[in-house]
């Protein structure tokens, strides 16, 4: 049983290689790799609930979808055989120094920390938080044993929250649909599995982009922020989140690097559409990062660009796009945060007691944020300020990046201010989640932003330098 | 002088020190949860599961239009309160402990749970109230102390 789950686990993975493979040879192998388990899970998701609405049930008919995509990958694929494909971002030979090894090794050391604290939190909590069995998980069950009536599990109001989206549900369903039973590690091998494609992808972008040094202390600081692999196996879906709007984030980051190489937007199309099939959250970020895009494209490229670029995005997101409509329309009921605004809501946005609560709630959040001994926000900022800007960053990456995470909080900030529910209720049960969502992506633009690793190493070394230079003219004089 | 490039050496100093810390602290914690999850079930909880199983094996479970299944066992006990709120909502019984768990398919659309098994080892009162204001009575308690309910007609 459990060799078919680990095969049914693996069927993703590889769809989502070949998808990427198909859609963008050119992409660096090990970034298709760190790529596929996130898009793949998503894509298996969707055609689950595609066949969901086909066949009436889930079960192995799913598997048939996903082999015919496969099958017409592989066949893009062949065609564009001849294709050169010279593997973008190219990463730079790795100089072994002893600050680069002792840097892989401290990375290292945290992952395997990471990794023995994630098997003990799987065998304490093997079926996740109270949220992964009210939410994901019952929602999953229902749709693998309901047969043709899944349906109606929505509309009877059953379940929590019935209009959140159904990737996760729907990865989980898919495997215990086929496999006929319900074990309880399928969503903590499906959630380590998002946690290790944001790992890879995290790394691997600023590996390319600001060198081996730097990617390794990239990689120090993800693993050093318990909360990730925490909150990964705790069954929720915020980690996939995480890990779909990081990919759309790196997607964008490399398409500002090789502007003429359109189809990484159609890329980030796919990841930002996955991401709104996630979590509602998804839908924002779809909208935010269109909105950025378009200003900061047509101010620094023009009109040109942004037409074929939002073109390939919207291509992207738009299979999604439908499959999330058809959901929302047909089988959820409305959210309960959009329907329970009514006319004190103008009374909530002119309150200053909400605005002080939230600034407090986030102030302390801030300081303690990571889940460890050291809030891991406070030790980004000090490398920042210490670390400083580089030279060489685009600014158009950064922009952009900037102005999506500053968005999504704002919009987040903007939902607590105008909830229907408790407050502080509110405040306690998402805030952490939420400030998750984000962290990779504002580790990514700082990991960007700031001076790498090896133009620290140049400038101590000049230092240095110049401190003998001028001790032995002192001894001269 | 110190100059920032130096800083920069003890930043990165200092990245490495506060993240094993925080990785330290991380796996120490969940050391101690799975040593708490393990206490969950001592020797007692385990025969009691045993005679559980045993009450249960005279229901047909896959006779899913007739059975449900209600628990208050919790990996995390705080939840229990959460959980018969569910119930009292309507819910229909809810899972939780997976392995014993036939919840999942009283919540199936056009079946009608008839009878409700309820494990409540931490309150017996307030589910049997909330049981019955669901419009279940209690048939009779099992061996194992596992509680019966029908629906009223």
């Amino acid at each position: 049983m459990f060799a078919l789950i680990i095969l049914l686990l693996l069927v993703p993975v590889l769809l989502g290689f070949l998808v990427i493979q198909s859609l963008y040879p050119q992409l660096n192998r090990a970034f298709k790799w760190a790529l596929a388990p996130g898009i793949g899970v998503g894509l298996s998701s969707s055609l689950f609930f595609v066949s969901l609405m086909i066949f009436g049930e889930a079960g192995p008919l799913c598997l048939t979808l996903e082999l015919g995509v496969m099958a017409t990958a592989a066949v893009v694929i062949v065609r564009r055989a001849k294709e050169e494909t010279p593997g973008l971002p190219e990463f730079q030979k790795i100089s072994w120094s002893k600050l680069h090894i002792i840097l892989a090794l401290l990375f290292l050391t945290l992952f395997v920390l990471t990794f023995t604290s994630s098997v003990y939190q799987g065998l304490s909590y093997p079926h996740g938080t109270f949220d992964a069995h009210a939410i994901w998980n019952v929602r999953g069950k229902v749709l693998a044993l309901s047969g043709e009536k899944w349906p109606e599990s929505f509309s009877r109001g059953l379940l929590f929250h019935p209009d959140y989206p159904l990737l996760i549900p729907g990865a989980n369903a898919r495997i215990w649909g086929i496999i006929g039973e319900q074990p309880p590690y399928v969503p903590l091998l499906n959630s380590s599995l998002f946690y290790l494609s944001l790992l890879g992808v995290f790394v691997l972008c600023v590996t390319a982009l600001r060198g081996f040094g730097t990617g390794m202390m990239a990689g120090i600081l993800f693993c050093g922020s318990p909360v990730i692999v925490e909150v990964a196996l705790e069954q929720l879906a915020d980690v996939p989140l995480a890990c779909f709007m990081l990919s759309t984030l790196v997607l964008f980051t490399l398409q500002d690097k090789t502007p003429d190489h359109s189809r990484l937007s159609l890329l980030a199309g796919v990841t930002a559409g996955l991401a709104a099939w996630t979590k509602n959250e998804g839908i924002l970020f779809i909208a935010v990062v269109a909105f950025v895009r378009l200003c900061v494209l047509w101010k620094r490229s023009g009109f040109a660009t942004v037409v074929k670029q939002g073109s390939r995005f919207f291509l992207g997101c738009l299979p999604f796009l439908i499959l999330l409509i058809v959901f929302k329309l047909q089988y959820a009921p409305p959210n309960d945060i959009v329907s329970g605004q009514s006319s004190s809501t103008l009374e909530k946005i002119t309150d200053p007691d909400r605005y002080l609560m939230i600034f407090t709630v986030l102030g302390r959040r801030i300081v303690y944020f990571g889940g460890g001994q050291v809030g891991v926000l406070l030790i980004l900022f000090g490398c920042v300020v210490i670390f400083g800007g580089s030279k060489d960053w685009n600014k158009s990456t950064i922009l952009s990046a900037v102005g999506i995470i500053g968005l999504m909080a704002l919009g987040y900030f903007i939902v607590y201010l105008t909830t229907p529910r408790d407050l502080d209720w509110h405040l306690k049960w998402s805030i952490r989640r939420l400030m998750l969502q984000l962290w990779p992506c504002l580790q990514l633009v700082c990991f960007l932003w700031m001076k790498s690793v090896a133009e620290v190493e140049e400038s101590v070394l000049s230092s240095f330098e110049k401190t003998e230079g001028s001790a032995s003219e002192e001894e001269l004089n | 002088m110190i100059t920032r490039s130096r800083m920069s050496v003890v930043a990165l100093l200092a990245l490495a020190i506060l993240t094993i810390l925080n990785a330290r602290k991380h796996l120490r914690r969940q050391r101690r949860n799975y040593r708490h999850s393990k206490n969950l079930a001592p020797e007692t909880e385990a025969i009691q599961i045993r005679a559980i199983e045993k009450d249960i094996q005279q229901f047909d479970i896959k006779d899913q239009d007739t059975l449900g299944y209600i628990d208050d066992y919790a990996y995390d006990r705080d939840l229990v309160a959460d959980r018969f709120e569910l119930l009292s909502k309507g819910a229909g019984p809810f899972p939780l402990l997976l392995q014993y768990c036939i919840a999942p398919k009283a919540l199936i659309p056009g079946r009608r749970t008839e009878k409700v098994i309820g494990r409540f080892i931490h309150k017996t009162e307030g589910p049997i109230k909330r049981m019955q204001r669901q419009g279940y009575e209690i048939e009779k308690q099992l061996p194992s102390g596992l509680f019966l309910f029908k629906r009223r007609r």
